[in-house]
């Protein structure tokens, strides 16, 4: 387990090899972040790098007020939404007037041949949600961050977090469970 | 007995729901397995990551971005130092020797552009040098 602390210490005081222990650490969790908010894989690394620049430049103003990694995921969080909107990335469902009246539009054939491979069809489906589903689905599951932390993370109130989340889970369950009626799992 | 609707399910699953001892219906036990077939998918990582040497890359090209800092700091201290010692020069030659300071002058501001491309020149290939190694480090 990392000393962060002493890794921190480290690190503001020049030593390259502490910052890539820190790398080490935490990539893992910077792609995850990145790569439901990203399409290009080239762009997710390179998202990734930058990321961790500035994690590099902003460590000094760093106080331990709130988790290391909740911290670092708000960077790469900000990181990967800046490079949508500066490069105008963003899907056109990314950001659904109305949220609550989203749903799933009828698959493709590519989603049916999917469908044979459940994880592979989940993360087809989840790619086509709206931003704010798919942001919520990875910081809470995959990276497993509690409500709270996401509302620091993603600056969205607790009470919408938690509505995307019960919403964006039951529209990826009815439409398995619709998907699926005549071809059992 | 009420039917438990996909939010309680849903809280059921992530623990802040207790079932009271009644068992759960069919249907209820249908829905709590597509949602737990569901959780159990999306705590899977993706099979696509970033690259085995990720962290030695960002490593290079941080150290390639501060040393370019340091490096131009340097060039900069050089050419400031460089120009002080020629007037430092300039002003003890012209206490020792006046007309040799006016010949000195005289030359340097015949052949000024050639100083001053020579400075540029030479400044320009130590900078695109380095500029170059550390491009070779990052792709590596």
């Amino acid at each position: 387990m990392l000393n962060e602390r002493e890794v921190i210490s480290r690190i503001i005081k020049g030593d390259f090899r502490a910052f890539e222990l820190l790398v080490k650490e935490y990539e893992k969790l910077v792609f995850f972040v990145t790569n439901r908010i990203v399409q290009d894989l080239q762009d997710k690394e390179d998202i990734c790098q930058e990321v961790f620049i500035k994690v590099h430049h902003s460590l000094p103003k760093f106080k331990f007020e709130s988790k290391l990694s909740t911290w670092i995921a708000r960077i790469a969080y900000l990181t990967a939404i800046d490079y949508t909107k500066k490069y105008k990335n963003q899907r056109q469902n990314d950001s659904p007037e109305n949220l609550d009246n989203y749903y799933f539009t009828n698959e493709t054939p590519e989603q049916v041949l999917t469908k044979k491979n459940i994880s592979e069809y989940i993360n087809q489906l989840i790619a086509q949600m709206p931003l704010a589903y798919r942001t919520v689905l990875t910081l809470y599951h995959l990276n497993e961050f509690s409500v709270q932390e996401i509302e620091q993370i993603t600056g969205t109130p607790e009470g919408t977090i938690k509505s995307n989340l019960f919403r964006a889970r039951k529209l990826l369950k009815e439409k398995i469970e619709k998907d699926t009626k005549n071809e059992p799992l | 007995m009420k039917e438990l609707n996909d939010e309680e399910i849903q809280r059921l699953l992530e623990g802040d729901l207790r079932l009271s001892g009644d068992s759960l219906s069919a249907d209820e036990q249908t829905s709590l397995g597509q949602y737990q077939l569901l959780f159990e998918k999306l705590k899977e990582e993706p099979k696509e990551g970033l690259p085995y040497n990720f962290a030695s890359k960002v490593k290079a090209r941080l150290q390639a971005q501060i040393n370019r800092k340091k490096d131009i700091q340097f060039y900069l201290v050089s050419l400031v130092v460089l120009a002080t010692g020629f007037a430092a020069f300039y002003k003890l030659l012209a206490f020792v020797n006046t007309d040799a300071s006016n010949q000195l002058f005289a030359v340097a501001f015949k052949f000024k552009w050639i100083v001053i491309l020579g400075a540029i020149l030479f400044l320009g290939i130590l900078f695109g040098d380095q500029k170059l190694v550390k491009e070779k480090i990052i792709k590596n």
